[in-house]
Order: C-alpha cells, then sequence, then structure tokens
C-alpha cells in the first residue's frame, strides 16, 4: 500500500477518508517491514534475560554447559539447570499526540509519521511475537493499552493509532514519569515525539527509565520547516496548542530562532547520548520507509 | 553654505518618506498555525530590542540616503571655512560689455542675453552681506548702480532692465573706472567680473600698455586683483562685414562739382564673401553696387552730385551677415550753393597794382557767368571799416581774407580769434602795408592763432624765388595740385616776403627762398593761413599767372570748409544745435527771422523729442546728449531748413573674431584678469581664489554609502 494514501497535506485534523486509510495500518506495516526487512537473519530486538526455572538430574546427552557445577561440587551430584527462556519482549510505544505535533509543511504531520514508526514497529515485534502495548498523552496520558502480543491486540492499536488527533498542549516530561512508574518489567520503550517541552525536565524523565533498566528508543519527528525557519514575509504564527499568537517579521528572528533551536536539540542529544538511549532524528520530508529500514538495519548490526 | 539650485532642497522633503511608508503601512501577515513557538518566543526575546535598534536604524539610513541625494541635486557649495577670506563680506563688480557685436545672434538667444543671465546668476549667489556694483563698458565707462547696492531684487530688477548697447565698449578703461567705484564700498573684499562675448575688438589682449595702466590704477588704490572676463562668443563661426567708414573726400560740398565720397567696408569673416551695397541719399537708392570681398579691409569710392544747397544724409548699407548693426553707416554733409567771404584789403583802389584784394575776388570769383554765380561769393571792405563789424556779422562768412592789412584793433583781435575758433577760415597776406609788430601780438605761440612770428621783411634784390610747394605737406588746401610731388612755380617771380618763425603746430605748406611761403595753422575749430608774401603783385607776380585762380580758390575752399559744423558726431556727444548757423548758412533766410523757442528733434528710431532752444554768446542753440544709438538726427525748427547730424558705430567693435581661450580658464597676459569661457568655468575660478567648494560630489558619494549601509544591514536584518 503506497504511503500516499495517508497523506494528510497540510492538514493535522484527521478527515474520514484519512481514518478510513489508516485502518489499513497493519497492511502499511506488513509493506514496510516486508519490503526492507525480510530476509534478516536475526531479530533487531532481543529480549532481555534467560531466568531459572527448575533443577533435574543429568542423563547422557545432555551439554555439559548446563550444568551445575556448584552442586557437583557439594554434593557430588549431577544436576542440570533448567530455564524458562523469556522469549516475550514487552515494547511500549509513547507516541505525543499534542498540537505541535499536527503540524505539517510538506505531506506528512509529525503525528503522521509517529503513527507510521508506531504500526510499522509495532507490526516487526508482533511478528517476533513480541508484546506491543500504546500510550498516547500531550498533556496527560490520553490512552494506555498495556504491551499483548496477539494480532487482535494490534488491531486494536492501529484502530486507536488511527483516532488519534494532535490536540492540546505539551507535558511530555510529565508523562513519562508516570509511564516509568507504571511499567514495572523491564522494557523497551519506544518514544515518538517532537519534543517541544522543556528539554531539561524531559532529560531527568529519560533518566528516569534508564534508572528503571529500560532500554529506551527516542523518534526525535521534527517538520522541515522547524528546522530551517525559512520563512520571508512577514507571519503571523499562532500556536497549535493554546492562544497564543505572535504577528513579526520572520527573517531577522531567523538566527535566534535556530539557536534555541539547536539548543534545545544539543541537550536531548546529550541526556541520550549518555544514557545510552537510542536517539533518532526524523524530519518529515524523508522517505519514512527509507529511513525506518536503514535504523533497524544498523540496530540489528549492533 | 549655499546652494546653487535651493529649489531643489525641497527634495530633502522625500527625506520623510521612510517614516511616512513606516507609519502608513501596516504589513499584511501571512497566517501559519505553528509549533514550535518556544522557540520562536525565545527568539523574539532575544532579538526584539536589536530588531527594533535595525529598524529604527534601517529607517534613518534610507531618510539620509534620499536627504544627501536632494541636497546633492541642490549643488552645495561650502566656503572653506567661512573662517578665511571666502567667508568674508564682497562687493562684486559687474562690468557689461556694451560694445553693440553683444546684439549678435538671435534676439532671445544675443551674447547680451547670455551676459545677463550669468550677471543674475552670480547675482543670486551673493550673500546678504555681500553687495554689488554694475557697470557698463561703452566707449566711456558709466555706473549703472550709483553706489554699491545690498538689495539683490533691485540688482536684478537693474540688470533685467538693461538693453544690449550701440557702442564700442573700452574694457580696460572700464574695470580701471571700478577702482574709483569701489571706493563706495567698504568691505574687506571685491571681485570684478566683466561680461563679455569677448571680441578681439573689445579685448586688446595683445596691446600690453593699456593693461598696464589698468594695473597700475589699481595698484595706486593698493587693490588686490580679483578680475574675471566671462567671455561668451556664440558658438558657431561668424560672418561679419561692416561699412567701417563713409567720408566725404572733401569737407565743403557744393551744387556746382560732383562730390566724391569713400567707403571703408571691413571683411572680417576669415573667408571670401559676396555682398551687395546699397547708396541712398536722403532716403532714396541712387546705387547698388555687388562687391565680391575678400578678407581685410576694402575701399569703394563713388560721387553724387547735390541738386539743393543744405543738410543733406548720405547712407551706405551692407546687405546679408550675421552682425546687421554694422552694415550701415550715414554721413551728414553740408552742401553749399555759395561760399561767403569777407576781402578787407588794406589798400582800396581800381588799378590792380593799386588794389591789394582787386586781383584776388576776380580769381575766386572766376568760373562765374550768366546765371552762374560761381561758388564763391566775395564782399570786400576796406581795413577801416573792419573794425566796425561784430561777432555776429562775421558770422555770415565761412572765410575771411586779410590782405595787406597794416593792423586789428584789440576788440577785432578778439572778435577774430572767435570767429577761428569756432570754425571760421583766416587768410593772412602781407604787403607794404603791414605792421608785422602789431599782428605779432595775435601770436601767442601754441595758444595764439598766427601760425608763424612774423619777423623782418626780405628782399630778392633783382633774384626773385620760385614758390615751391613740397610733396605731401600742401594736403587738401592745394588740392588742384598735384601733391604727390614737388611743384615748383617756375613763372612766378617773388621779390619779397617776410621773414617767420613758424609755431609749434604749423605747417609750412610752401617755401619760398628756403623760408616758409604758406603757413597753415589749425585754431580750434578754424584754421589760419598766412602768406608771407602780397597777395596782389605788389611783391609777386602770382597774381598775375593761370595758376593763380586755382591755388587761391583752393586755398579759400579749404579754409572754409572748417566753418562745417560738427554735424557727424561721435557716439555720446553732445549734439549741438544752433539755429543761427542754420539761418545764416541758408540763403533763402533773409531779414534775420525771430529764433524759435523749441525745435524738433527726430531720433533714428523714428520717436521725436522736443528741444528747448537757449541763447548762449548771441547765439540760439539746443542740445541733445543721448546719441548713442546711430542713425540720422533731424531736427526742425521754425523759420529755417531741417539739419541732419549723423551718428555711427566705432568700427573697432565689428571685428566679431573671439579671443581664445586655451582650458576652462586662462590668465591674460600683461593682466590681472583671468578669462573664462562659461559661467561654471567662471564659479568654479571663484571657489578656487575664495576656497568655495562643490561638496555634492561629497554628499552623492555620503548617500552611496548611505545606501550601502542600508544594504548590509538589510541583508543582515533579514538574515
Amino acid at each position: 500500500m503506497p504511503l500516499g494514501a495517508f497523506e494528510t497535506g497540510h492538514a493535522r485534523r484527521l478527515d474520514a477518508r484519512t481514518l478510513a486509510a489508516f485502518k489499513r495500518l497493519e497492511l502499511l506495516a506488513h509493506s514496510v517491514v516486508e519490503g526492507f526487512v525480510t530476509g534478516l537473519h536475526t531479530s533487531p530486538f532481543k529480549g532481555f534475560a534467560i531466568e531459572f526455572d527448575e533443577h533435574r538430574q543429568y542423563v547422557p546427552g545432555d551439554d555439559l554447559k548446563h550444568l551445575d557445577w556448584k552442586i557437583l561440587a557439594r554434593k557430588d551430584r549431577m544436576y542440570i539447570k533448567q530455564y524458562e527462556e523469556d522469549t516475550s519482549l514487552r515494547a511500549y510505544f509513547v507516541l505525543d499526540t499534542s498540537g505541535s505535533m499536527g503540524y505539517a509543511s510538506g505531506r506528512y504531520s509529525k503525528l503522521d509519521i509517529g503513527r507510521i514508526i508506531t504500526a510499522t514497529m509495532g507490526y516487526l515485534l508482533l511478528n517476533q511475537m513480541d508484546a506491543i502495548g500504546l500510550t498516547t498523552c500531550a498533556e496527560k496520558v490520553e490512552l494506555f493499552l498495556p504491551a499483548r502480543s496477539t494480532r487482535a491486540h494490534y488491531k486494536r492499536l492501529t484502530d486507536a493509532l488511527a483516532a488519534t488527533t494532535p490536540r492540546h498542549g505539551t507535558h511530555l516530561a510529565e508523562t513519562l514519569h508516570q509511564l516509568a512508574l507504571r511499567v514495572k518489567r523491564r522494557a523497551l520503550i519506544i518514544i515518538i515525539s517532537d519534543l517541544f517541552d522543556d528539554p531539561n525536565s524531559i532529560s531527568l524523565a529519560l533518566n528516569h527509565f534508564a534508572h528503571r533498566r529500560h532500554e529506551v528508543i527516542l523518534f526525535h519527528t521534527l517538520d522541515r520547516r522547524e528546522l530551517d525557519f525559512d520563512f520571508e514575509a512577514p507571519t503571523r504564527f499562532e500556536h497549535l496548542e493554546g492562544d497564543d499568537q505572535r504577528a513579526v517579521d520572520p527573517r531577522p528572528l531567523r538566527k535566534a530562532y535556530l539557536r534555541a533551536f539547536e539548543e534545545h536539540r544539543t541537550i536531548i542529544r546529550r541526556t541520550c547520548h549518555d544514557r545510552r538511549i537510542d536517539y533518532q532524528e526524523i524530519v518529515t520530508d524523508e522517505p519514512i520507509e527509507r529511513r525506518l529500514a536503514r535504523y533497524l538495519i544498523q540496530r540489528m548490526k549492533r | 553654505m549655499v546652494f546653487l539650485a535651493p529649489w531643489l532642497l525641497l527634495g530633502t522633503l522625500l527625506g520623510a518618506l521612510p517614516v511616512i511608508i513606516h507609519l502608513l503601512n501596516k504589513p499584511r501577515y501571512r497566517r501559519e498555525e505553528w509549533g514550535a513557538m518556544r522557540f520562536l518566543q525565545a527568539a523574539i526575546i532575544r532579538r526584539s530590542r536589536t530588531i527594533r535598534i535595525q529598524h529604527l536604524l534601517l529607517m534613518l539610513l534610507r531618510a539620509l540616503v534620499l536627504v544627501c541625494f536632494a541636497l546633492a541635486l541642490a549643488r552645495p557649495v561650502m566656503r572653506a571655512a567661512n573662517i578665511g577670506a571666502g567667508g568674508q563680506p564682497t562687493t562684486h563688480v559687474l562690468i557689461f560689455d556694451g560694445s553693440y557685436s553683444m546684439r549678435q545672434g538671435e534676439h532671445r538667444q544675443n551674447a547680451f542675453l547670455r551676459a545677463k543671465n550669468s550677471a543674475l546668476e552670480i547675482i543670486d549667489e551673493i550673500r546678504e552681506q555681500d553687495n554689488a556694483i554694475l557697470i557698463w563698458a561703452g566707449n566711456k565707462p558709466r555706473a549703472i548702480t550709483p553706489r554699491a547696492v545690498y538689495n539683490r531684487a533691485e540688482l536684478r530688477r537693474m540688470v533685467e532692465q538693461l538693453e544690449p548697447g550701440w557702442e564700442s565698449a573700452d574694457i580696460p578703461r572700464a574695470i580701471e573706472y571700478s577702482t574709483w567705484m569701489l571706493q563706495s564700498s567698504t568691505l574687506p573684499r571685491h571681485r570684478i567680473t566683466v561680461l563679455s562675448d569677448g571680441r578681439h575688438g573689445t579685448w586688446p589682449i595683445d596691446d600690453t600698455d593699456v593693461w598696464i595702466d589698468m594695473r597700475t590704477a589699481y595698484d595706486a588704490h593698493r587693490l588686490p586683483l580679483n578680475i574675471y572676463g566671462l567671455l561668451q562668443p556664440p558658438e558657431r563661426p561668424v560672418r561679419n562685414m561692416a561699412v567701417s567708414a563713409l567720408r566725404a573726400r572733401y569737407p565743403l560740398l557744393d551744387i556746382h562739382r560732383e562730390a566724391p565720397f569713400v567707403v571703408e567696408i571691413d571683411n572680417y569673416s576669415g573667408e571670401e564673401n559676396a555682398a551687395e551695397l546699397v547708396i541712398n541719399v536722403n532716403n532714396e537708392q541712387v546705387e547698388t553696387r555687388p562687391l565680391t570681398l575678400r578678407e581685410g579691409r576694402h575701399t569703394e569710392t563713388f560721387t553724387h552730385l547735390f541738386e539743393t544747397a543744405g543738410s543733406h544724409a548720405v547712407t551706405v548699407t551692407l546687405l546679408d551677415d550675421d552682425l546687421p548693426v554694422d552694415n550701415r553707416r550715414t554721413v551728414a554733409v553740408e552742401v553749399l550753393e555759395r561760399i561767403p567771404v569777407l576781402l578787407v584789403e588794406g589798400r582800396s583802389g581800381r588799378d590792380p597794382f593799386e588794389s591789394d584784394g582787386i586781383l584776388l575776388s576776380w580769381a575766386l570769383e572766376a568760373g562765374a557767368g550768366e546765371g552762374n554765380d560761381g561758388l564763391f561769393s566775395v564782399e570786400v571792405r576796406h581795413a577801416a571799416d573792419f573794425g566796425s563789424m561784430t561777432a555776429a556779422d562775421l558770422m555770415n562768412y565761412k572765410c575771411i581774407i586779410m590782405a595787406n592789412v597794416r593792423s586789428v584793433s584789440a576788440e577785432s583781435s578778439r572778435i577774430l580769434d572767435q570767429y577761428v575758433r569756432d570754425g571760421g577760415g583766416l587768410l593772412i597776406g602781407l604787403g607794404t602795408e603791414f605792421d608785422a609788430l602789431a599782428w605779432n601780438r595775435l601770436e601767442r605761440g601754441r595758444e595764439g592763432m598766427l601760425p608763424a612770428n612774423i619777423n623782418e621783411r626780405r628782399d630778392a634784390d633783382g633774384r626773385p624765388w620760385r614758390p615751391v610747394f613740397p610733396a605731401g605737406l600742401a594736403l587738401d588746401a592745394l588740392g588742384l595740385f598735384d601733391i604727390s610731388r614737388t611743384r615748383t612755380l617756375g613763372d612766378v617771380r617773388v621779390e619779397s616776403h617776410y621773414a617767420v618763425s613758424p609755431v609749434e603746430g604749423a605747417l609750412t605748406a610752401g617755401v619760398v627762398d628756403d623760408a616758409p611761403l604758406l603757413l597753415v595753422k589749425k585754431h580750434h575749430e578754424g584754421a589760419v593761413a598766412l602768406w608771407t608774401t602780397s597777395l596782389g603783385l605788389e611783391w609777386c607776380n602770382l597774381a598775375a599767372v593761370p595758376d593763380y585762380v586755382p591755388l587761391m580758390q583752393n586755398l579759400v575752399f579749404y579754409l572754409s570748409s572748417s566753418v562745417v559744423p560738427p554735424i557727424n558726431i561721435q557716439q555720446g556727444e553732445t549734439l549741438v544745435y544752433s539755429w543761427s548757423r542754420a539761418a545764416a548758412l541758408d540763403a533763402s533766410v533773409t531779414n534775420s527771422p525771430a529764433p524759435p523757442r523749441i525745435c524738433t528733434l527726430t531720433l533714428p528710431d523714428g520717436r521725436t523729442e522736443e528741444l528747448t532752444m537757449t541763447t548762449r554768446m548771441g547765439e540760439h542753440l539746443a542740445f541733445w546728449g543721448e546719441t548713442l544709438q546711430p542713425g540720422v538726427y533731424r531736427v526742425s525748427a521754425e523759420g529755417v531748413p531741417d539739419r541732419i547730424y549723423a551718428v555711427n558705430l566705432p568700427r573697432d567693435a565689428a571685428n566679431l573674431q573671439p579671443v581664445e581661450i586655451t582650458g576652462d580658464s586662462m590668465d591674460l597676459e600683461h593682466a590681472p584678469v583671468k578669462l573664462t569661457g562659461s559661467g561654471d568655468a567662471l564659479r568654479q575660478a571663484i571657489r578656487d581664489e575664495t576656497g568655495v567648494r562643490d561638496i555634492g560630489i561629497l554628499l552623492a558619494l555620503l548617500a552611496l554609502a548611505f545606501l550601502l549601509g542600508e544594504m548590509i544591514l538589510a541583508w543582515r536584518t533579514a538574515g
């Protein structure tokens, strides 16, 4: 299915047609995965540990590497350790649905890109029999779907994605803190956001995940125009997350804007680097399927 | 700072344009829903103050660009240091070339109009603390402004009322005259500007003496030399020919002989030109003569027989060239029917050997026949009767002959002296009755009337002398003789004569025994001839030979000619009309009518003026001083025929070849005059002298710098 089916143009509200298209997110994810990830012999995502189950008597033919040498030394009996391998990875997608995610200077809004990333990677994880969950948030947690590994759950997840609309302001840091407390077991946390919140607060929230030994992947979605700020004519900027308006000549502000923007990104990148968080910057005008494929391949090679 | 085009200062109002545009122009904002507002707000907080300052600076720069360009276009000049000499109050002396060559060109573009415009431009630059003096350079310089004038409006009005002149212009003398006029100004600086068409005729740049004289006058007044000549000749080559002289060959014309005239024509064109000469007598065309004129001077002659006596005007006109005003010249002539002569003899009688005047009267009346009275009308009186004659009586004669008169009384001497001073002719012949001591009282050297002091009688003692008339010296007095060579009257025997000592100014026109025989001296308007032997047969046999008649007729004719009143007058000289003479010269006027109280003067342009008659020394006179306009001035008075006076242009202003100026300005050699060919060059020269600098270019560069700054700032502001 071509990505153009989800084209929303400059509009940030999904209309009925688009919603219908998003109901086929599964197909989209399938297309992306099959097109670029098929043929990979190992998963890009691995479980975190192998949990001990019980001992049993050694019988010839057992692999000696599983022999419990401590018992053999203490009791002079040969026992084999039996493990219960945890093959079910729990992955939680955190999708920012604040108003700013609806900004689109080109064909896709940041939220569109977030939906695609969620659907695609969710499909991939599900194919690995991993459990996937979804949290959408703006000023607070809007939706929380616990991690499941069933097809029906994936269907609910994509339906929920299709139903999301960009609105409200951003309190991403607070939301991440809440989520960190809510996910007890170690999990893969995939955050998709433009991170238009206080960068220091976001850093603290990311630290919170790291502290609880979650692996975090951060997809920082940005619009090309937000990066370049290449406005020429006097422009009245209306905030997507409130009533704030600023009528300005953007040209003399460009440098200062870019500097502020870069400072923000630098803090985020430094935090991610320090906490070994996988930071990926996604710009909306890049072909998302290629971008994802490239990322997954890189990750697999690690 | 002064602006040469101040009206362009209105352009500085454009400086308000950026502010007005800023105030009126509400930018139309594009609407953009925006997510990354936190970064925009941060940028606004960081940059708002800087942007406001930049916007103000941009607006200021844009206003400055427009203001500076407007100021530059207004041609600002700054006096280098309002500071130095340039800032001192200055008297501007403007000298207008009044020569008629300034009339050359189309009426609206002639040289005089250009000079006036240049003067108005200079007046516009005069500051409040400056004043100006206007001088007219004509034959004689004269002040247009009686004193230094501060009021620019008054100066403008005076300049605008000026009309081109009819004279020649003596530029060096006008500059010299300005030194006197400058005495009326107390300002510390002065500057003299001569506004001229720069003709060779009026700018004698090669005549060192006149400029040295001028400089001497300046030095005498200890004035600094700030003299500029603005010479603006027409741009195209000049084709000019001029009738530079017209005269009757003889000063006295009569109705009995063809009167010869001489015309001189100058061709200044530098090439051969065809022309046509038209001759008019009393406004009637009598001859048309086609001419081919090479460069230089040409002489033409023509004759005319006047049918009536009286005052006549002969005019020659040359057709077709660039300066018509100098193509016409008029000569006024007095044509006589008869010349009245008074012959006073010492001895009277019917025998030619006993009468001193009878042979001479016969000689003068020779040629008269039936129906023809001849040229001379001779009245013979005895010496004893002469003492009772008054000055008015003598005015009836054009020449008086004193033949062997013993002496004259003191009163008669005075009357006779006045008669000659007024233009009468006097011929004195000697003889046995003659008292040299008595007559010598009239000899007072140069001041006296006699051409020589009469010494003692000399006798030939049987070896009579032959009279010789040296070549060239006989002049017009002996016009009948061939004066190109020495003429000896071989048949004539002179037995006795008086030795004389010629006074200064006397001309020896004939000799005998290596001593003067005939001496002639001009005495004011008249002339006196001294014949050192007898006019009759007493001491010589001249009266018995055929040459006697033409010699005496010519001599008396010559002396009578002096009586011609000044009817061809120089420009600017006063026209003096003598009703008494008009009546005396006209044979038809008898019984001395009562003189009128007024007479009418008709000017060359047809206007008429009524002149009031006044009586001076027994003569009834009228005066008219405004004789600058060339042409015929006719005076009409009751009881006498009209009299004609002629005024002609001076010949030296007809050469229209311009003085060539090398470069923008040229210092005149031998003279402290800087010549320029254009108003701009003049202004530049004045600025160089006064330290005045044109800062228009600087302002234009400043405007460009502001423009560059604006572009850079706008680029930086735009990010």
